[in-house]
C-alpha cells in the first residue's frame, strides 16, 4: 500500500476513531457543567495520547515487538502482569462501557431498553471479529465513524464562540465545585488516554509488518490523526457548553445528550446523534475486545492475530470471546452506562503511571529502539501528564463517590 | 532525560488543598446541589418538549426523557426534603 495511502487512511482512524463512550460522554458532562473552561483537558489528554500512539508504532516499526511482547521480554513476566493486570481490567470496563454506549443507541432509535440490546451487541461484536479479518475492522469501523464529524457541524451552527474556545486551552482553576471539576478533568485525560489506543495502534503497525520506513508515516498520523480527532471532542464540549450550560442543564443520563445535536440540527441532528453514539462505540468495542485478546495472548506468548484463522490461534479467541461475554452480562444487569463510562476513564487515569512507565523505560532502551529512542520532550510530556492524572484522581475519586 | 528537573510537588500539593477546600460536604452545599439538579432537570423537560414540538425528536425518545426527568425531580425532591428535616 503506497504510504500516502496509508497517511489517509491513518487520519480517517485518528477522526473516525478517535470519539467513543468515554470521550463523547466526559466532554458532555464537562461542557455541561463547566461550559467551556475544560477544553484545556482535552487538549492534555490529546497530546499525551498523541506521543504515546507515535511511541507505539515506533516501538513496532524499529523493533518488530508489539508492546506486551517486548515488556515482557523486557521486564520479565513477573512484572509485566502488574501493567497487564491493570490494562485488562480497565479495558474490560470501557468495552462494556462501549457495548452499554451501542446499547443506548438501540434504545434511543427503538425505545427498547439498553438492557434487552446487551446481548444483540455482544453477539455483533463478536461475529464480526470472528468472521472479519483486522484491516475491515480497523478501517471500517473509523470510516463510519467518521460520522462523529456531525459534532463539529452542530458546534458550528450553534455560533460557538472560538475566541472563548480558543482562551480555555489554558487551565483555569474552578469558581466552584472544585472536587467535580477535577474529577471531569481527570475523567477526560482518561477518555483520552485510553491505553487500548496505543496497544491496539501498536499491534496493528506488526500486523501491517511497518519497518523503519514506516517512521514518518507514524509521526504524521499519531501526530494529526489524533489532533484531528481531538477537535471532535472538543467540538462536543462546546456543543454542550452552548446547549446545556446556558440553560444549567447537567448531563446526568444519556438520554439527555441526543438534545445537543437535535437543538441545532432538528430530526437529522436526533439519527445522527444516534448513528454516531452507535457507530463510534461499536467500532471502539471492536478495537478493545481484540486489545484484551492481543495484551494477553502476546503476553503469554500464544499465538495471536485477527488475520488468521479462530482455530488456528483458539486462545487469543477465547480471550476475546471471555472479555466480551462478560461486558455483555455486566450491562445486561441494568448498570448505569454513563455513571460506568465515567467511572472507568476516571480508572483509567488512575492507572496510568503503571502502562505508561514501563513504556517509557523501554522506549529509551537502544536495544530495542537504537538510534530512535525517545526525545526527553516525549517523556517529560507523558511522563508529567500521567503522574498528574493519577494524583489527582486519587484525590478526586474519593471525593465524587463520597459527594455522589 | 531531564526529568529530575520537574518539580511537580507544589502543583500537586495546591490541586489537593484546592479539592479537599472545595469538596464542601455542608448541608447548604448539599441544598445548593440538590437545587441545581432540580432545575437541569426542569430545563431538561422544557428542552425536550420545545424540541419535540419541533419535531427534532422522535415522541418515544421525548415520553421516555420526560419520565426519566419525572424521576429525577421526585428523587431530587424527596432528598431536598430529608435534608431540611
Amino acid at each position: 500500500m503506497s504510504k500516502l495511502l496509508e497517511i489517509a487512511l491513518g487520519l480517517v482512524t485518528g477522526i473516525g476513531g478517535f470519539l467513543e463512550a468515554g470521550s463523547l460522554a466526559t466532554s458532555a458532562q464537562a461542557g455541561a457543567a463547566f461550559g467551556f473552561q475544560l477544553t484545556w483537558a482535552i487538549a492534555l489528554g490529546v497530546i499525551c495520547i498523541a506521543f504515546l500512539v507515535e511511541m507505539g508504532g515506533r516501538l513496532a516499526a524499529v523493533s518488530k515487538h508489539t508492546l506486551p511482547d517486548a515488556m515482557r521480554e523486557r521486564f520479565g513476566v513477573r512484572f509485566f502482569t502488574v501493567p497487564l493486570v491493570s490494562v485488562v481490567l480497565v479495558s474490560f470496563l470501557v468495552l462494556a462501557s462501549e457495548i452499554g454506549g451501542v446499547a443506548l443507541a438501540l434504545q434511543l432509535a427503538t425505545g427498547i431498553r439498553f438492557q434487552w440490546w446487551a446481548p444483540v451487541v455482544a453477539l455483533a461484536v463478536w461475529l464480526l471479529l470472528w468472521l472479519h479479518n483486522f484491516s475491515l475492522v480497523e478501517k471500517g469501523a473509523s470510516l463510519l465513524g467518521l460520522v462523529t464529524l456531525v459534532f463539529v457541524v452542530g458546534a458550528l451552527k450553534l455560533h460557538t464562540p472560538l475566541d472563548q474556545v480558543g482562551a480555555s486551552l489554558l487551565p483555569s482553576l474552578p469558581q466552584q465545585d472544585g472536587a467535580r471539576y477535577w474529577f471531569m478533568a481527570v475523567s477526560i485525560i482518561g477518555a483520552s488516554v485510553s491505553p487500548y489506543l496505543f496497544y491496539f495502534y501498536s499491534a496493528g503497525a506488526v500486523e501491517d509488518e511497518w519497518d523503519e520506513s514506516y517512521l514518518g508515516v507514524n509521526r504524521i498520523i499519531s501526530g494529526l490523526g489524533m489532533t484531528f480527532g481531538g477537535f471532535v471532542a472538543v467540538a462536543v464540549l462546546a456543543g454542550a457548553a452552548m446547549v446545556f450550560h446556558s440553560r444549567g442543564i447537567q448531563v446526568d443520563r444519556y438520554e439527555q445528550v441526543p438534545l445537543l445535536l437535535a437543538e441545532p440540527l432538528g430530526h437529522w441532528g436526533f439519527i445522527l446523534f444516534v448513528a454516531s453514539l452507535g457507530i463510534a462505540c461499536f467500532g471502539a468495542a471492536l478495537e478493545i475486545a481484540l486489545q484484551i485478546a492481543y495484551l494477553v495472548a502476546q503476553g503469554f506468548g500464544w499465538k495471536w492475530g485477527e488475520n488468521i484463522r479462530p482455530r488456528e490461534a483458539a486462545r487469543f479467541t477465547l480471550v476475546y470471546t471471555i472479555a466480551i461475554l462478560l461486558a455483555g452480562v455486566l450491562i445486561f444487569t441494568g448498570i448505569d452506562p454513563l455513571k460506568l463510562t465515567i467511572f472507568s476513564m476516571a480508572l483509567t487515569a488512575l492507572s496510568l503511571p503503571v502502562t505508561v512507565v514501563p513504556l517509557l523505560i523501554l522506549m529509551n532502551d537502544p536495544v530495542y529502539l537504537g538510534d530512535n529512542v525517545n526525545h526527553w520532550i516525549a517523556n517529560a510530556a507523558v511522563l508529567l501528564v500521567s503522574v498528574l492524572a493519577c494524583i489527582v484522581a486519587i484525590v478526586a475519586i474519593p471525593l465524587q463517590l463520597l459527594g455522589s | 532525560m531531564g526529568l529530575h528537573q520537574l518539580k511537580p510537588e507544589p502543583l500537586i500539593l495546591s490541586i489537593s488543598l484546592l479539592l479537599v477546600a472545595g469538596c464542601g460536604g455542608s448541608k447548604a452545599e448539599q441544598a445548593r446541589e440538590l437545587h441545581q439538579t432540580e432545575q437541569s432537570w426542569e430545563a431538561t423537560a422544557r428542552l425536550t418538549a420545545e424540541l419535540r414540538q419541533r419535531g427534532a425528536v422522535p415522541a418515544e425518545y421525548a415520553r421516555q426523557t420526560l419520565e426519566a426527568a419525572e424521576q429525577e425531580l421526585q428523587k431530587t425532591r424527596q432528598k431536598a426534603a430529608r435534608l431540611s428535616e
